[in-house]
């Protein structure tokens, strides 16, 4: 009897192990498979920025766009992973109430220069989770791209990319992306699949180098009215913007906690980042209403297709913040909301006389703002977090958060805009952007067999 | 000697494992240096591309 009792634990020991390699591997492959998702995002922008630029910038567009991608990734393990989990309670570094975080936690678990960062047979989540996080902050870069495009220096905007990318965004993350930030656990700030945190905090960056760098030559007349500067490919831009949409999937695939390993929430039901319950089914619901509401408002308010599936984009950014709390038919109403607000902000942009080529600054910045917002006017009450006591999700939480957000975004995107500018880092000469960029700083050309004899088309105002 | 392991045998493998003589700051290390080095190529490079243009 003795041998069978001690045969069968024996057997339920070596069942246990399985299992929990079973539960260990299928969570690191959960994170690693939302990486190639994400990179559909940056496919998406390469193409939605070489289709808005005009030929004759096209593959600059492209060359600006693939460094942000490659510098990110350097530069936030150097930096970005650290400022996630040093600086959640603010700049004292000290440690949050759940103890995962301040600096002591950070170079246990971010230190670049320690075995923490490398290949470790008895750790399956540090590479994907960085991996995942390294995906989001290039997708912020990405973000400010668009709006930059045909004038920004190459080496001037890859500086703001990592500076945005490994440095910005990632302390808004720590403070309300992260269970022991600051605002969340002062606040009750709730910011589910990142409305304000990588968007609103981009778009708003993108402002603050808007305002220095200047519009294209040719956007405004003297009247100040603009001219439309039309990309040389609507098509490739619209495939961009699906492309983005489908990488989204996997940008909020990342947003959630994997249940049963030792780092896990629980066990048997996905987490959000904050330790609160969600399923990949409410998020599925929520999406592609905010796919559908956002694209649909947007048709109604300008007929255009660009606008349309920027308007899809912008839907999914209304509700990312409340994906998990939502009922579905609610998030296609904020998601029309945003797909209302979104084209109204970029036509004011442009009466500002500011160049936002791709309308970054509306639809990600004011929609992230509008996202984070929602949150506290149609899901206020819920816990913020699991534990007991913890503090809820209000509209005055939010409405604070939503100021961080954008105070953390322009700030620093207009004074290193600025410095850059004082050092001449900034913008192209007028002879280079009227020549073309493709022509002035790349060796190839992009249509060689069409455009090769043809000038570029000219605004009134050139 | 910064490459290399003294590693003969998988199955005393149990944590992390580095290829490299030394601490894995001076990988760091070169590699920031490598970031910097290419931003000020790019940088040069560019503003070669300004001045012919002018």
């Amino acid at each position: 009897m003795e041998e069978q009792i001690a045969a069968l634990t024996a057997e339920l020991a070596a069942m246990k192990d399985s299992m929990a390699g079973t539960n260990r591997t299928t969570a690191e492959t959960f994170y690693y498979l939302t990486i190639p998702l994400m990179v559909l995002i940056h496919a998406g922008f390469l193409s939605y920025e070489m289709g808005a630029s005009r030929a004759k910038n096209a593959l600059a567009s492209g060359i600006k766009n693939i460094l942000a991608f490659a510098f990110i990734i350097p530069t936030f393990y150097y930096a970005g992973w650290f400022i996630y989990w040093a600086f959640p309670t603010g700049f004292t570094m000290s440690a949050g109430p759940l103890g995962t975080s301040g600096l002591a936690y950070a170079i246990g678990a971010a230190n670049p220069a320690g075995s923490v960062m490398g290949p470790n047979v008895a750790d399956s989540a540090t590479g994907v989770f960085f991996g995942a996080f390294a995906m989001f902050a290039a997708t912020t870069a990405s973000i400010m791209s668009g709006s930059l495009i045909e004038r920004i220096q190459i080496v001037g905007f890859t500086i703001l990319a990592i500076v945005l990318g490994s440095f910005v965004w990632i302390l808004g993350a720590a403070w309300g992306w992260h269970a022991d930030g600051w605002l969340v656990t002062q606040l009750g700030y709730h910011d589910f699949g990142a409305s304000g945190v990588v968007h609103a905090i981009a778009g708003f960056f993108t402002l603050g180098v808007l305002i220095n760098l200047g519009a294209r030559v040719g956007k405004f007349n003297p009247d100040g009215t603009a001219n439309a500067i039309a990309g040389h490919s609507m098509p490739a831009a619209l495939v961009g913007l699906m492309l983005i949409i489908a990488g989204f999937w996997g940008f909020l695939m990342g947003c959630v906690i994997f249940p049963g390993e030792p780092w896990s929430w629980g066990s048997g039901i996905f987490a959000t980042i904050y330790g609160t319950p969600v399923t990949l089914s409410a998020m599925t619901f929520n999406i592609l209403m905010g796919f559908a509401g956002g694209a649909i408002a947007a048709w109604v308010m300008t007929h255009d297709p660009f606008w349309m599936m920027s308007g899809a984009l912008g839907g999914i950014i209304s509700v990312a913040g409340g994906l998990d709390l939502y009922w579905p038919p609610m998030a296609f109403v904020i998601a029309a909301i945003g797909g209302v607000i979104m084209p109204l902000v970029a036509r004011y942009v442009e009466k500002m006389r500011i160049d936002d080529a791709v309308g970054a600054v509306a639809l990600h910045g004011v929609v992230g703002i509008w996202g984070v917002i929602a949150v506290g006017i149609f899901a206020s009450g819920y816990p913020a977090l699991a534990a007991e006591g913890a503090p809820t999700i209000t509209l005055y939480g939010q409405v604070i958060g939503a100021a961080v957000m954008m105070a953390l975004g322009f700030i620093p995107g207009y004074v290193v805009s600025l410095i850059l500018k004082k050092l001449g880092m900034l913008r192209v000469p007028k002879e280079a952007e009227l020549l073309g960029l493709d022509k002035v700083k790349v060796p190839i050309e992009a249509y060689p067999e069409f455009f090769a004899a043809s000038p570029a088309a000219k605004t009134p105002a050139e | 000697m910064l490459i290399g392991t003294n590693i003969t045998d998988w199955s005393t493998v149990d944590g992390a494992y580095y290829a490299g003589a030394g601490s894995e700051l001076i990988w760091l290390i070169v590699s920031i240096i490598l970031c910097l080095a290419f931003l000020v190529a790019g940088a040069r490079h560019e503003k070669a591309a300004y001045s012919k243009v002018r």
